[in-house]
């Protein structure tokens, strides 16, 4: 294939951009390789994207993943549905990245281990390639999984893995300078910019995640503690650490080899999760199914060759670094910070411990996870000391020096944490404590702000650290919820609410249905996609918004559909009630055009003792499968749905469904909960991003 | 140096909790046979058993039953919330909880279809 072709030019550019690099030849040669190296990946995105929007489903991505029937908009994000198609996207980021990394001041030996780095992203996409063909030749693909058909899930895997990309930089210009300037702090500069902007993206995208995951996964809530999830806060708490770290050591000589750490676990720490989740390991263990064939060994391999070459590397080198005091006494910013970053470490150690059971237990034969109580019980504490030092830095300046004036403004920000959280009726130490002292750092860095101690985007993201973390207690700990049975327009009582069940709406094209309710006399539906035969694909939530709060009901299907199956004889009348259904015959047409699709239709006469209405429920089969739809007899007062037919015609199996209308009113049961003021976890998330996007572009202007 | 020896306290005094923690909330991958007399919380891993009951509401709670792919043996499981999204087309089933009086009490289903996000190969 010539998607194939590109991918194996790109890898022999960017490993020969990797040799003139390492041997230090004419860098014009050297940047040359690395922009064609660009250019291939580039052109090899632009094949499959040819490939997916032209429908060719000779290709085995493509038909895994698109189908005729897919909108536009999801056929560009069925080129990262796949974990193919996804490494290939990570190294399109990578590789475009490259092209404009090669024109910085970036020490050659840097760009050599970023372009090895490529080349063995190349290899990775190579040895699972999106090119590969489809065995067995198909007329249309299976399409993009409902559940993923959402804008907000459709731009989540780019941005995780833009910022999954861009921290490869950070590790590039750490490599770069240890080979080549071990005592320089110049690199320091231009790596926080990088990595400001990879951490700043991998934030927005597990925001984002976790915004998909409350508003349509339904699991009733924005983080469930899955490895999946787990293994992208693992290298973003890292990546946390390390902007905080780069910014010190240009005060302090003696953090460097911290820096360097930090620089090496945050992108060694994204390999390892992709790996995790990218090997089937989890299989058993995560909602995220990943199950199946994989790359994981190749991913593995990769992955402790990155660590371990650049540890060692790192440990030759020690020496050479500059030495010295990490902080100036305990009443400067950088001990503080550095307690914080020690407490971020701890935190990101026990998640990822509890993620990797199953792998640790699995290689002991005695495979067993941890439950999510675990990481709530060991993160509390934590995250409350990892605010107070939040606090404490932004109430000092870095060096000996005396703290910040006007310290009742913190005091105020903890009392009206600590109020908040009383005030919505929650009665946990723990949770309250968080509350409040995260309102505190909210507080400290707004002073710290104000007396020019930290920049607008430093205050922006700490105080929205502190938000999130108020609104997780609020919207976490303060959450309510039951199960409720509910009959359709009864109104129903729960925790100050009054919920009323409307029933089911159609649309017309029956492509949707929306589960309706009211909540407080405001209108929520429940989305839920439905298949060709009218059975649900995916289902969405019912959320009531207001500012106290969301009302949250969980999806779930009728508990009883009422549809009765039958077998019908043929000639053979069945009576079921009022009714008698008799099986005359059957009918067979072939498409003309297409002689794979084929649609059995069998004459059924229905009789209610006054009239006789005969129908022709079908199926339909095509070379993906066969479907079949209900079709209404005796004015709509039942439906019936052809599901199978003996090879010697004799027999049908059917399906008599209730009419639409007597559906649509069937009670549900429903898991209704309240997510008091999550509203402010949006604002928190989003004022991080917003701060960490500042803070890149002011060290832009900086350079 | 006496700050430094409370940090290391600290250190360790919370190393214990969380590993106390940690031992309290591990839940193995076991059989059913095993399942049924586990004293902490476990997960099992079954097929829905399609001879049993059929899955049904019983008040609040969701009850189906589930099979040993490998023994065959089966157990009810009784399950505190509604239907999960995809149940029906269930490859395999995964209940989080505990075996008391005559049943699986799980907390957390976890339900794998094998077209989920990866196409059946």
């Amino acid at each position: 294939m010539i998607g194939d072709f590109f991918l194996g030019g790109g890898l022999a550019f960017s490993l020969g951009a990797m040799l003139l690099y390492a041997l230090r030849q004419e860098a014009r040669w050297a940047r040359l390789c690395t922009l064609l190296s660009a250019v291939s990946a580039v052109l090899a995105s632009a094949c499959l994207m040819a490939l997916i929007f032209g429908n060719c489903f000779d290709i085995a991505y493509v038909a895994s993943y698109s189908s005729r029937e897919l909108p536009d908009i999801y056929k560009l994000s069925a080129f990262w549905a796949g974990q193919q198609g996804s490494f290939l996207l990570w190294l399109l980021i990578h590789a475009a990245v490259g092209g404009i990394l090669c024109r910085e001041n970036i020490a050659s030996a840097g760009m050599s281990a970023y372009l090895l780095i490529q080349s063995l992203l190349t290899i990775l996409v190579l040895a699972k390639s999106p090119f590969f063909p489809q065995e067995i030749p198909v007329e249309n693909g299976i399409g993009l999984n409902p559940l993923l058909q959402d804008p907000w899930v459709a731009i989540h895997p780019p941005i995780i893995f833009l910022g999954y990309a861009l921290l490869a930089v950070p590790l590039a210009y750490s490599v770069g300078a240890l080979l080549q300037a071990p005592d320089s702090r110049e690199w320091l500069k231009p790596a926080r910019k990088w990595a400001l902007i990879g951490w700043g993206f991998l934030s927005a995208g597990i925001f984002i995640g976790g915004y998909w995951a409350y508003k349509v996964l339904g699991w009733g809530g924005y983080w469930g503690w899955d490895p999946v999830e787990n293994s992208s806060l693992v290298p973003w708490l890292i990546a946390t650490v390390f902007v905080h770290v780069l910014r010190v050591a240009r005060v302090r000589e003696g953090a460097l080899s911290m820096v360097h750490l930090a620089a090496i676990f945050a992108f060694s720490l994204v390999l390892y999760g992709t790996f995790l989740t990218r090997s089937g390991l989890l299989g058993d263990f995560s909602v995220h199914s990943f199950s199946g064939t994989s790359i994981g060994l190749s991913i593995a391999v990769v992955n402790a060759f990155v660590l371990l070459g650049a540890l060692l590397l790192l440990t030759i080198r020690a020496n050479k670094l500059p030495q010295g005091h990490m902080y100036e006494g305990f009443h400067s910013r950088e001990f503080w910070m550095l307690l914080g970053m020690l407490l971020a470490v701890f935190i990101a150690s026990i998640v990822f411990l509890g993620m990797s059971m199953p792998l640790f237990t699995q290689l002991l034969e005695r495979p067993a996870s941890v439950d999510t109580s675990f990481y709530l019980r060991t993160t509390m504490p934590l995250a409350i000391c990892l605010m107070l030092a939040m606090t404490m830095s932004c109430l000092r300046f870095y060096g000996a020096g005396k703290p910040l004036p006007k310290r009742y403004l913190p005091f105020g920000g903890l009392v009206l944490g600590l109020v908040i959280p009383l005030a919505v009726g929650i009665r946990e130490l723990l949770p309250i404590l968080l509350a409040g002292v995260s309102m505190m750092g909210a507080a400290a860095s707004f002073l710290s702000w104000r007396q020019h101690a930290l920049h607008l985007g430093g205050f922006v993201a700490h105080a929205g650290v502190g938000l999130a973390f108020l609104a997780m207690v609020l919207a976490g700990t303060g959450s309510l919820s039951a199960t409720q049975m509910l009959q359709p327009e009864e109104s129903c009582s729960l925790f100050g609410h009054e919920i009323i069940y409307h029933g089911q709406e159609f649309l017309e094209d029956r492509s949707v249905k929306y589960y309706v309710y009211t909540v407080d006399g405001r209108e929520a539906k429940a989305l839920t996609k439905l298949r060709g035969n009218g059975t649900d694909a995916a289902r969405e939530p019912a959320i009531a918004k207001s500012l106290s709060g969301d009302v949250y009901i969980a999806p779930s299907p009728p508990e009883d559909y009422g549809i009765e199956e039958m077998t019908l004889k043929r000639k053979g009348v069945v009576m079921d009630g009022d009714l008698a259904y008799r099986f005359d015959g059957i009918e067979i047409f072939t498409d003309e055009a297409q002689p794979s699709h084929q649609t059995l239709t069998a004459q059924i006469s229905v009789t209610d003792g006054e009239t006789v209405e005969t129908v022709s429920p079908g199926i339909r089969t095509t070379a993906n499968g066969a479907t079949s739809s209900p079709i209404p007899v005796l004015n709509g007062k039942k439906r019936i749905r052809l599901t199978g037919i003996t090879e010697d015609q004799s027999k049908i199996r059917i399906e008599v469904l209730p009419s639409e209308e007597a559906f649509s009113r069937i009670p549900i049961t429903a898991t209704v909960s309240t997510k008091p003021y999550i509203w402010l976890l949006w604002l928190g998330c989003t004022l991080v991003t917003l701060g960490c996007f500042a803070a890149a572009g002011a060290s832009f202007k900086k350079m | 140096m006496n700050r430094k020896y409370l940090l290391l306290i600290l250190l360790l005094v919370f190393v214990g909790y969380a590993g106390w923690i940690f031992s309290d909330s591990v839940t193995p991958y076991v059989g059913i046979a095993e399942a049924r007399e586990a004293k902490s919380n476990v997960q099992v891993k079954g097929l829905l058993d399609k001879n049993g009951p059929a899955p049904h509401m019983d008040g609040e709670e969701f009850v189906f039953v589930l099979q040993d792919e490998d023994t065959l043996e089966t157990m009810t499981v009784r399950y505190h919330g509604g239907k999960p999204d995809q149940f029906d087309q269930a490859h395999h089933i995964v209940a989080i909880g505990k075996y008391r009086e005559g049943a699986f009490h799980a907390d957390k289903l976890l339900i794998k279809c094998p077209s989920k996000y990866e196409s059946a190969k």
